[in-house]
């Protein structure tokens, strides 16, 4: 494969010193992971070492108004290891106003779904785990058709895109665990085949603040008898660029059916130096369960996160980031294995008190 | 739309802009462009890729200086209203949201000056005291 690369060509920095029918663009992370009890993201009580990830992307414009682009994901991780695909599609531009694209896409979603693994472009190793956790809100990618494009009035600039077609969102259900029958945690996917979505962003004239909303739906896997249940999403965000500082807010709703869901963050970073940042940012997720599903463990419906971070930037590409992290709630944080869940639950032990220690690099080029 | 973007164009006048007349740089079109002023703002749509035509529908063909450049970083701040960062994150963003790639880059004036006269619809800049012969030096509204 990388064979095959080479042979190709490559223009690797953004910004090449040539044009070239084929470019090919990557980024990469690893991490480690200590936590106090519960497993969390990167790290569990043992330490984790094996997060690592490479993804390669490759773009080509074969015509002038038709551009394909494709990116594979190569993962380590949890003592598993995994290559996938991330999106492949065609896009046929019309006019700046009208572009269709075809294929496996990313989702348009809030601020970082697009680029959703992509640590060069957030001050954390992960994302806010409210919104972009295993909690049912988004999917990496959409397969199917969409129309997006960019219009301006005077200094003003809108963003769209509108699409169709079959997602599986990334769903974790720790509360399923308790299920007498359950081995162990995993996040599946759950498969929405006829989804509608779309996303309107609002460029603020400077290019400094940006602003906007996202929503999709699907009918229910599972239909009640008499009625049409759909599930559906709606979000906004809003991200400022001023200078050496950088703050994002999101918030979303997941409506309809038994269970609905909230979640949203807030992250501010700032450059005191050309190289070193500091971050913070608090997130927040909340289950509503008319059900009553919740009511043995309510803690695994809930998560409550304040994390502090440090970075040091040797170039926009390469990072080596530290974070410390302070989870209330079980949605996110809890033992991976099934039986030991439902012992800590039924003994009144399960421990809903998380903190977790991040310490790797994120690099693109 | 073509109306309302030609209005941009025309009744301006030939002053250079603040921007341009920094002494620090200049924006150079190929000899065969039709505009004789364009607004930043425009220049700015053109060079992140998010106006894909000039006014007479001809394609655009930006092309950047190298990341290192000083009057990249300049042009940067005064057109495109980011810091060098912010105009990698930019690119990143595109690139891996698989939406556009990043125009190519050359690492001097004199190559800038080439590209651009040797391509139709070719948009740069170069540093103000250049010599852009065979190209078309657009002032900024």
């Amino acid at each position: 494969m990388l064979g095959l690369l080479g042979f190709l060509f490559v223009s690797s920095a953004f910004g090449a010193p040539d044009s070239n029918p084929v470019e090919v663009h990557g980024f990469g992370f690893w991490a480690y992971g200590l936590t106090d009890n519960n497993h969390y993201l990167l790290g569990d009580a043992s330490g984790v070492y094996d997060h690592a990830a490479l993804a390669l992307n490759i773009a080509a414009n074969p015509h002038e108004r038709l551009s394909v682009v494709g990116q594979i994901e190569f993962e380590n991780g949890g003592g598993q290891r995994a290559a996938e695909l991330d999106f492949a599609f065609a896009q046929w531009a019309f006019s700046d106003a009208a572009k269709l694209r075809l294929g496996n896409i990313k989702q348009p979603f809030g601020i970082y779904n697009e680029v959703f693994e992509v640590g060069t472009l957030r001050p954390f190793l992960t994302l806010p785990q409210g919104l972009y956790g295993p909690a049912g809100f988004v999917a990496e990618a959409y397969n199917g058709v969409g129309v997006g494009g960019q219009a301006f009035a005077g200094r003003w600039g809108l963003t769209y895109d509108v699409y169709g077609g079959g997602v599986a969102l990334a769903l974790s259900t720790p509360i399923d665990m308790l299920d007498p029958t359950a081995t162990t945690h995993a996040v599946a996917a759950l498969q929405a085949p006829n989804t509608l979505g779309a996303r309107v962003e609002v460029n603020v004239p400077g290019d400094a603040v940006d602003f906007g909303v996202s929503t999709y739906a699907h009918p229910a896997e599972e239909q009640p008898p008499d009625q049409l249940l759909v599930f559906w999403v709606g979000a906004a965000h809003a991200n400022v660029h001023a200078g050496r500082t950088q703050f994002t807010a999101e918030y979303a709703h997941h409506g309809a059916g038994p269970v609905t869901f909230d979640g949203a963050y807030g992250e501010l970073a700032y450059r005191f130096t050309a190289h070193w940042q500091l971050a913070a940012r608090g997130d927040w997720h909340a289950t509503a369960d008319s059900d009553g599903s919740f009511s043995t463990a309510p803690s695994l419906g809930r998560h409550l996160e304040v994390a502090g971070g440090i970075n040091y930037w040797f170039t926009p590409g390469f990072v080596v980031k530290a974070s410390v992290h302070d989870v209330r709630g079980n949605r996110f944080a809890h033992p991976l294995g099934a039986a030991q869940l439902r012992n800590q639950v039924a003994s009144g032990r399960l421990d809903t008190h998380t903190q977790l220690f991040a310490l790797g690099t994120n690099f693109s080029f | 739309m073509k109306k309302l973007i030609s209005k941009i164009y025309i009744g301006l006048s030939l002053s250079i802009s603040a921007g341009a007349s920094a002494g620090e740089f200049a924006v150079i079109a190929h000899e065969s462009a039709t505009v004789d002023e364009v607004s930043s703002d425009v220049i700015a749509r053109m060079m992140l890729r998010k106006t894909s035509q000039w006014p007479d529908g001809t394609k655009v063909m930006p092309v950047d200086q190298l990341a290192s450049s000083e009057t990249r970083e300049t042009f940067s701040k005064e057109m495109l209203g980011k810091t060098m960062n912010a105009v990698h994150a930019y690119w990143q963003q595109q690139v891996f949201a698989g939406r556009g790639l990043p125009p190519p880059t050359r690492e001097s004036d004199a190559e800038v000056v080439a590209y651009v006269a040797a391509t139709p619809g070719a948009l740069g800049y170069v540093s103000a005291g250049a010599d852009t012969t065979n190209t078309k030096r657009i002032p900024i509204e």
